[in-house]
């Protein structure tokens, strides 16, 4: 119990001295003067958290104001909302992994002390709430409460007071529900299986929907959406609120005797197992993200890890064949495609679905408002943005499959060809799609008369410039930067600012240059563009 | 007057480094590095740590490039032929780092399918697999690998292609001695099939009996090249000296060199400070 109380109290510390690191305040000093400004910090969040919130209330209210609706229909809205996350409940236990969410040096940390499944559980479920999603939660109703008072003229402080409490207290109730059905998972005997989950979940909304009495079923939803936004309306019961948040406290308490029971009969050992998987898939999305941009590769390796661990193979079955044979299908295009196919077939929908629709509408977007805004020979200040956060865009996403290349710099050395060739290919690959919805944006543009049609082939052409030119511009960048790499995973090249802004002012130049006269701009810059690159290639 | 087609060819040499010089932070990892070295021929990489042995296999496979100097790979200059040379060059670094999504047989497919290599692909594949003792894990993805697992995968992958030039990084540093042994025996193989090898290791007894050259290295430049009886006489030791005396006496020299050298700058702005 005190090797526990010991490892959070580090926690928090490590919590304060992160903070403090950001508001420059050193909470060691004995000096007087820096904890003056420790109390000035304070009292500054302290007042600029009251302003934002009267602030947000007062618009919120404002605009809520223009619907027209009643107390009585706030309340409808927020406990089908609320209900309907407690419903959701046993599909996102079956759906969830690693419950207890361990840090690697937790996991070292346990196998040293040895602390009761019980200790655990109740530690680190205790530990979950303490997190930035409880916060912003929370924050959000209490600015509700507060809102609908606002709106119904009733005590909109107290109303956030109320909103605040009731927030958090479902917040700890849909997470003890949640943990007490996924320790189910870890513990011998049944556990909720596909249909189990589907099922109770269907059933659950359905009862949410149509059944008369499902608020005395939905409870904690019900008492925390007639807190929200009734306890405070035209006047304050402070009985029935009293009353309100003593049912949730008694739930909740309930929920920890539950978490209790269960977790006697829970094993760790299956728990730490995900954890460990869990734990480097956040540390690589923690350290390695911010430095590398391999965010997907960590969550691809999450998703597979899991596979691997239900003794399932990387494609859903439990073996491999050789797939091999083909030999007319060589060379690098063919290695790398290959490759890209199994990586696609084996990303998980919920992954790659998001990534093919942001380069989808992103391309088509970008393409669709250049044309628009060309046609329209709008003014500098739009076109300036157009190029800049067009190019913010494509040049981010367009790099993705470059850099994952990149992350494995002893591959990247083990394809017989030249360096700048794999990166065409590469970029080829990430530029692909854009280029390709671009076109079909604008196309579909035209089909609407959104675009003029005779100018059509126009546009089609100077996509496929600006495209190119992006390209162009990032293999003349990228061949810069790997001069000075390291072939380190953990610092690789990524697209700066200097070069947005340097592809920023062609586009701008070639918007500016009129519709006519676009095409050779655009086309004297992938030129220029060429050349460059040739040169310093020769250098 | 000579006939061109009886002219004596003299092949180029397998691997030739000229002036080559690398710093990071102001500080010079190679300094001026020479290297000449022939074909099929086992070359053991020496040198106290950050000597800049792995910088050296890092810039000859063209993984980082480097301020000055040349590269050449059986006469193909890396920055001019750079696709000959990557396809004639195999690299084993010392910390590999695979595909998250492919299995360890799919890792060997890619690279074999990439340099044209497919034919009598799965017979070699096995062969290889079963020799490093990977066969049974063939369908694991890779991030499922022990550490020595992975760098078995790294070597099978080297092997699985065609190459005139090996690199290899500390290979045996997490390595079974079964299969160190066993790959000494490929190497070996690989030598008289007219390949280079050149590795850098710490285990010296093993390299001793393995290699026919080896190349010292400290503070980023060449302190020695050449087969054992060449270092012992340049080092002017016994003929039963070993590969570890050789090394710790060339070092000791570079040592003793150096303080002199500071010795004499001290003594020399001694007696700049000296009142006439």
């Amino acid at each position: 119990m005190n090797a526990l109380f010991y490892l959070f109290r580090r926690k928090l510390d490590y919590t304060v001295r992160r903070v403090s690191v950001y508001l420059s305040y050193e909470p060691d000093s004995e000096a007087l003067s820096e904890k003056f400004y420790g109390l000035y910090i304070v009292l500054l969040l302290l007042g600029w958290t009251i302003v934002m919130l009267a602030l947000t209330v007062s618009w919120l209210g404002n605009q809520l104001a223009k619907l027209h609706f009643t107390a009585a229909e706030y309340d409808r809205f927020l406990f089908l909302g609320l209900g309907g996350w407690l419903a959701l409940t046993p599909w996102l236990v079956y759906r969830g992994y690693d419950l207890y969410k361990f840090d690697l040096a937790d996991l070292d940390f346990l196998d040293n002390v040895p602390l009761s499944p019980t200790l655990v559980t109740l530690g680190w479920w205790g530990r979950s709430l303490f997190k930035l999603p409880t916060l912003i939660f929370t924050l959000i109703c209490g600015i509700i409460a507060s809102t609908v008072s606002y709106v119904s003229g009733g005590q909109d402080w107290v109303a956030l007071g109320l909103g605040l409490a009731a927030g958090a207290g479902i917040f700890g109730i849909a997470s003890g529900f949640r943990w007490l059905l996924g320790l189910l998972r870890y513990r011998p005997g049944p556990t909720i299986n596909g249909w189990v989950a589907y099922g109770s979940s269907g059933v659950a909304l359905g009862i949410l929907v149509f059944f008369p009495w499902a608020r005395v079923i939905f409870w904690p939803a019900a008492l925390v959406s007639w807190l929200v936004t009734e306890a405070t309306g035209d006047g304050l019961q402070w009985l029935l609120a009293g009353g309100a948040l003593a049912g949730l406290v008694v739930t909740l308490l309930g929920l920890v005797f539950g978490l209790y029971r269960l977790a006697r009969t829970v094993r760790l050992a299956p728990a730490f197992e995900e954890g460990k998987l869990g734990g480097q898939y956040r540390l690589l999305t923690g350290v390695q993200a911010g430095a590398g941009g391999l965010r997907e590769e960590a969550s691809l390796r999450l998703h597979l890890g899991r596979r691997y661990q239900q003794n399932q193979g990387l494609s859903g079955k439990a073996d491999g064949a050789l797939r091999v044979a083909q030999p007319k299908f060589m060379g690098v295009a063919a290695a790398l495609f290959s490759k890209q196919w199994l990586r696609f077939q084996r990303l998980p929908i919920s992954q790659t679905l998001p990534s093919f629709l942001i380069l989808i509408l992103v391309g088509a977007g970008v393409a669709v408002a250049l044309a628009t805004q060309m046609q329209a020979q709008a003014s500098v200040i739009i076109f300036i943005q157009i190029a800049y956060l067009s190019n913010w865009g494509l040049l981010k996403l367009g790099v993705g499959p470059l850099r994952r290349e990149l992350s494995h710099p002893d591959f990247f050395v083990s394809w017989p060809i030249s360096r700048l060739r794999l990166m065409s290919y590469c970029l080829i690959a990430g530029f692909g799609l854009l280029l390709v919805s671009g076109e079909a944006g604008l196309l579909v543009a035209g089909l609407t008369g959104l675009l003029s049609w005779s100018n059509m082939g126009l546009w089609l052409t100077l996509w496929g410039l600006l495209v190119a030119f992006d390209v162009l511009a990032l293999l003349f960048d990228f061949q810069r930067q790997l001069k000075k790499w390291s072939a380190s995973p953990e610092n690789i090249p990524n697209v700066g600012t200097g070069l947005v802004l340097l592809v920023g002012v062609v586009w701008l130049f070639v918007m500016l240059s009129g519709l006519q006269s676009s095409l050779f701009v655009a086309a004297a810059a992938l030129l220029m563009g060429y050349s460059f690159l040739s040169s310093s290639r020769a250098a | 007057m000579t006939n061109d087609s009886t002219e004596l060819k003299i092949p180029p040499p397998a691997l030739q480094v000229t002036g080559l010089t690398k710093s990071y932070g102001g500080h010079k990892i190679l300094d001026q590095l020479d290297l000449k070295l022939p074909p099929a021929s086992l070359v053991g990489l020496l040198g106290p740590n950050g000597a800049g042995k792995t910088t050296l296999l890092k810039a000859l496979a063209g993984l980082i490039s480097p301020a000055n100097g040349r590269v050449q790979v059986a006469g193909y200059d890396l920055r001019k032929h750079e696709a000959e040379v990557r396809g004639k060059l195999a690299y084993v670094p010392d910390v590999p780092h695979f595909y998250v999504e492919l299995t360890v047989l799919e890792h060997l497919e890619l690279i074999a399918r990439a340099h044209k290599a497919l034919i009598g692909f799965e017979e070699r594949a096995e062969r290889l697999l079963r020799r490093f003792g990977i066969w049974e894990v063939r369908h694991n993805p890779s991030f499922a690998l022990s550490r020595g697992q992975t760098q078995k995968l790294a070597i099978c992958c080297a092997f699985i292609r065609p190459s005139e030039v090996l690199l290899l990084d500390e290979p045996g540093g997490t390595l079974d001695i079964k299969s160190v042994m066993r790959l000494y025996g490929m190497l070996t193989d690989y030598r008289q099939a007219g390949g280079l090898a050149l590795l850098s290791s710490h285990q010296w007894e093993s390299l001793q009996t393995l290699c026919d050259m080896f190349v010292l290295i400290d503070q980023g430049q060449v302190l020695a090249v050449g087969a054992l009886p060449f270092l012992r006489e340049a080092a002017s030791l016994s003929p039963e000296a070993s590969l570890r005396e050789i090394y710790l006496a060339f070092l000791e020299g570079q040592e003793a060199d150096q303080d002199d050298e500071t010795d004499e700058e001290e003594l020399e702005e001694a007696d700049a400070e000296q009142p006439v």
